[in-house]
């Protein structure tokens, strides 16, 4: 009689025993992970054993577990990855540009009313702007008046200080960036030190031991998406399994091991004025700038040396443009005195950083020079000039008015941010329809799991049934011989 | 499609924070009345009110220009007037003086004539908040000063202002003048037309002092003709007063009207239908209670629950 016999179906159903068991346990992995967003769900392997020839032929010989695999779509993973490249890009810019907007302080408001107007009373740039214009349009109407020659200067003052006010936040807001990219180019090197490390262990597990390193696997990829919200980069396995990471065709990761890192630097090198004093990444090992195309870092550098520059750069314009015609203007005049100053400008400084009344008409308005004629304080030909400068067609600002150009820079700015945040809700869409069909592929459902558990429960119990029969079995076998 | 344990919680959770976000954003342009509040709300729409706004505030301003300028036309206006009743005095006294009146009576004549040089001069040196009026562009100075004898009667009077005058913008590309001279093609006291109430009141109180039968008679012919040509200067003068105030209301009118039309424009790029914001608010409400419920049942039930 050939065939497995009694001890070989023992030693088949001892196996099956523990391949159930197994794959419970296996099963018990999924579950306790069910909540781990990096977690992609494993089964178990079960092959048949090698069978056992017999007269009669080929007689099965139960199963065993081969191996454990993770369910895991690469393609969508690396997918995944270079989306998030684009989500961290738009939402750092999204963030930045927010606080910009904040901070240049042009809102509407409709609420608040100036309680000696009556009118709507709104402080932005915009605002103080059109203000100054018409104070010298009332000196005009009362040229000799200490009253309206006071006011002229105070709203110079404000004008300037708006100006500089928000020249100066934006500054802090672009200095505050140089920290903040500083900050993520340290984070990048955590990562990718942890992301050498893991690769490492696995290129170890993995040749010391049959499978995959299915757990240290998904360390590696949770990783890889946490450093794709900073920097876009790529990654290859070769045949050995060894794993290459660059950034900007730059290698940082190469064969497990790394071999470079992010640096924070400053362009020393002939900067360009949106350049100076500004933070950039370059490779530690290597000399020029490393151009990021995605992620978090290169959003925070667009959003700096792009948006927020220009935007500082139309006030600086605006600014600019404004103490020349003012001054060019006043120095022809006379004051109340019917004296003539021609370095008596109306407007110090040079652009937005250092715009400032002159101290001089701050402390005595009455040398506001607002008359064309000498010994005639009543002319008012200078303020009307200096008034109707809100209509001038400014050449330095291709031909448009103070407010039109400021106003264009304002809808700019806007259009700039409205553009981002359209961008990152569609990027943000796009990445969780990706997690979505990932979750579906790899993520686990403890309804599947549960109803895997009944099916490995009942052959461990069938499996314990067929050793209970072979025992009843044996003993009846040996109780034929007393 | 399978669905696994994170599926549904991370699908509930993005809706509840979608549904959250758009309430938030609804709430606060119900509480506020607004539609756009920074400019990345509706880059078009901000840059469209703020070029409106613009408009408003130099409309404003224009209405305000008109208020300065129409105070000193009034005020002007008043002294005018007052020196018209000076004026017509002496016309009166230019009629009455004749040969037929005793030497007493003409003395009291020009005695009374004095005391108006005296009124046209101090009328002529009038000042409206530090400022003169009838002096030109040389309004910190006395317009009218005068050169007196041992008696301190009035010998000569002498005009120090200037002959310009100052415009003022009351709308776009449209300018009032807004100051008067005492002197000059449009002065108020000497004109280039005959007009010189100053030297006819000299010149009369001086005939009436020296009351020859020739001098009166110059009174009936000369001075009579020369306080005709000042009538006619006054008249004119309360004539162009008449047209400055009537355009400044009209500007003023004008700019209010402007002005008021902008707010509706304004309104329909800045503010919020309110009503359908309401109805909207109240539509993502109930979805977000909708999603709470659902989820909290969903969320609970699982094949463990019918398991032995």
């Amino acid at each position: 009689m050939s065939g497995l016999g009694l001890f070989g179906t023992l030693e088949m159903a001892r196996n099956s025993l523990a391949s159930s068991r197994t794959a419970a346990e296996v099963t018990g992995h999924n579950l306790a992970n069910a909540s781990n967003p990096s977690y992609a769900r494993q089964r178990v392997r079960l092959v048949s054993a090698p069978s056992l020839p017999t007269t009669e032929g080929p007689q099965g010989t139960g199963a065993n577990v081969a191996g454990f695999e993770q369910i895991r779509d690469k393609t969508l993973d690396k997918y995944l990855v270079s989306e998030k490249y684009l989500t961290g890009y738009y939402s750092s810019k999204l963030q930045t540009l927010n606080q910009a907007q904040a901070r240049l302080g042009q809102i509407l408001d409709r609420q608040t009313v100036d309680p000696k107007s009556g009118k709507i009373e709104q402080t932005g740039l915009a605002e103080r702007l059109t203000d100054f214009f018409n104070t010298f349009q009332s000196l005009s109407s009362a040229p000799t008046s200490n009253t309206e020659r006071r006011l002229a200067v105070v709203s110079g003052e404000e004008l300037s200080d708006r100006i500089k006010r928000a020249h100066d936040r934006l500054n802090t807001l672009r200095t505050d960036i140089n920290s903040e990219i500083t900050d993520s180019a340290t984070e990048v090197n955590r990562l990718l030190q942890s992301i050498s490390v893991v690769s490492q262990r696995i290129g170890a597990s993995e040749t010391t031991e049959t499978g995959l390193a299915n757990e240290l696997r998904d360390t590696r990829q949770a990783w890889y998406e946490e450093l794709a919200q900073y920097t876009d980069f790529n990654y290859t396995e070769n045949s050995d399994g060894q794993m290459t990471l660059t950034v900007a065709g730059q290698e940082f990761i190469k064969e497990d091991t790394l071999v470079d890192q992010f640096q924070a630097t400053t362009v020393t090198d002939n900067p360009t004025a949106v350049q100076q004093g500004m933070t950039y990444i370059k490779p530690i090992n290597k000399t020029g700038l490393l151009n990021v195309t995605g992620g978090k870092i290169k959003g925070l550098i667009d959003a700096r040396d792009v948006t927020i520059y220009n935007i500082q750069d139309e006030i600086n314009k605006v600014a600019a443009n404004m103490i020349t015609e003012v001054n060019a203007l006043h120095i022809t005049g006379f004051d109340l005195n019917g004296a003539n100053d021609n370095t008596l400008k109306f407007f110090t400084g040079t652009g937005a950083a250092d715009m400032g009344v002159n101290a001089t008409l701050v402390a005595n308005p009455q040398r506001i020079q607002a008359s064309a004629y000498a010994s005639e304080p009543g002319d008012n030909t200078v303020s009307r000039q200096i008034a109707g400068l809100a209509q001038k067609a400014v050449t330095n600002l291709n031909n448009l008015t103070f407010n039109q150009r400021y106003g264009n820079a304002v809808a700019q700015f806007g259009q700039s941010i409205a553009n981002v945040e359209s961008h990152l809700n569609a990027q943000e869409t796009v990445e969780r329809l990706l997690l979505k069909q990932r979750d579906t592929v790899s993520g686990v459902s403890i309804d599947e799991e549960v109803a895997n558990l009944m099916i490995y429960q009942r052959a461990f119990q069938a499996s314990s049934r067929l050793i209970t029969t072979v025992n009843t079995m044996l003993g009846d076998l040996l109780n034929m011989k007393r | 499609m399978r669905v696994t344990a994170n599926s549904f919680p991370i699908d509930l959770r993005q809706q509840l924070s979608s549904l959250s976000e758009k309430q938030a954003k609804l709430q606060m342009r119900a509480s506020s009345g607004q539609r756009i509040v920074n400019p990345s709300d509706d880059p078009r729409a901000m840059h469209k009110v703020m070029g409106l706004q613009e408009e408003q505030r130099q409309l404003y301003q224009f209405q305000k220009n008109v208020l300065n300028v129409r105070e000193n036309v009034d005020i002007s206006y008043s002294a005018i007037d007052s020196m018209k009743k000076v004026f017509d005095r002496a016309s009166e006294i230019a009629t009455l003086a004749d040969s037929a009146k005793s030497p007493e009576t003409i003395q009291v004549y020009a005695h009374e004539v004095n005391q108006l040089l005296e009124s046209m001069v101090q009328l002529s040196n009038t000042k409206h908040r530090n400022v003169y009026l009838f002096g030109g562009t040389k309004s910190l100075t006395t317009p009218f000063s005068v050169t007196r004898d041992s008696e301190k009667q009035i010998t000569a009077v002498t005009y120090n202002g200037n002959e310009k005058t100052i415009s003022v913008d009351v709308a776009e590309n449209s300018t009032v003048s807004a100051s008067f001279t005492g002197q000059g093609s449009s002065g108020i006291l000497k004109n280039n037309k005959g007009a010189d109430i100053m030297k006819h009141l000299l010149d009369m109180r001086k005939l009436l002092t020296t009351a020859t039968p020739d001098d009166i008679e110059k009174i009936k012919t000369e001075v009579s003709q020369g306080l005709r040509n000042d009538e006619d200067n006054f008249i004119d003068h309360f004539s162009i007063i008449g047209a400055t105030q009537m355009r400044l209301d009209t500007s003023e009118a004008i700019a209010k009207k402007r002005a008021f039309s902008l707010e509706p424009l304004i309104s329909q790029e800045a503010d919020v239908d309110l009503a359908e914001t309401l109805v909207r608010l109240n539509e993502i409400q109930n979805a977000y209670v909708a999603a709470l419920q659902t989820g909290g049942t969903l969320l609970s039930t699982s094949l463990l629950d019918y398991l032995r």
